[in-house]
């Protein structure tokens, strides 16, 4: 994944950041995140998470539920002929 | 008279002789029919019986992949639990004021382990830190579980215990 920073402004250090994004050179902008937000963000970021894990679940379940199917009939049928 | 019995007597014979012939050929086709067909039957019985063996190993299967996919229902539940609890003792807005630079230093790991989070349950492959990691927070501290995982999959080195 893309490397992300995160840029903690608080009222003590919020010139301390701007004069070191503007040493930096690139135009100021921030875009902002209160510390309920982030909080917030990180919640529906882990819920993404559990879903993809959820999917992940149910479809190795089905992979298993399938493959012993298949060899159950596979069975069924030699036995027919 | 003697000549004449002797011929209705061997017509009788002849007769019943060949009501006999008659009635063991029919007999023994008929034996033959029944076996045959006493034959397709335990066919049809033993078809049957593995049918049901199979629906009952297929139901078996089913409900064992059910139960196995509620237990890790309710294992994702609780980890995605985990940070909400996490964050209600956490004050965010305070840390930030009293160690920016902490909470900065905190959120970027957090953010990059979470990111690796989702790379590796899209399947990719370890690196030699995580490889060699000695317990699960050392493994990622965003997604622990994940730790045990690969650890019973035995794509983590030997050294590693928790």
């Amino acid at each position: 994944m893309r490397k992300l920073e995160w840029i903690v402004i608080n009222e003590a250090n919020v010139d301390a950041v701007i004069a070191r994004l503007a040493a930096s050179g690139k135009p100021f902008a921030i875009y902002g995140l209160t510390g309920d937000g982030y909080g917030d963000l990180g919640l529906n970021f882990s819920d993404i998470r559990a879903l993809v894990q959820q999917q992940q679940a149910i479809i190795a379940a089905y992979e298993g539920y399938y493959k012993e199917a298949e060899q159950t009939l596979d069975k069924a049928v030699i036995m027919d002929q | 008279m003697g000549a004449k019995l002797a011929i209705v007597m061997f017509m009788l014979l002849l007769g019943v002789g060949g009501i006999g012939y008659w009635y063991y050929n029919d007999t023994q086709e008929r034996l033959a029919i029944l076996t045959s067909n006493n034959a397709k039957l335990n066919t049809a019985v033993e078809l049957n019986e593995q049918t049901i063996s199979s629906l009952e190993q297929d139901f078996a299967k089913a409900s064992s992949e059910l139960a196995t996919l509620n237990e890790q229902y309710i294992s994702i539940r609780r980890q995605n639990q985990a940070l909400a609890e996490k964050l209600e003792r956490i004050d965010l807005t305070a840390a930030a004021i009293a160690n920016a630079e902490g909470i900065e230093r905190a959120v970027n790991r957090g953010t990059e382990n979470a990111g690796r989070c989702f790379e590796l349950l899209s399947g990719a492959e370890l690196t030699d830190k995580e490889r060699n990691a000695e317990n699960d927070i050392a493994f990622n501290k965003e997604c622990p579980w994940l730790y045990d995982t690969y650890k019973s999959r035995g794509l983590l080195n030997k050294t590693s215990s928790n």
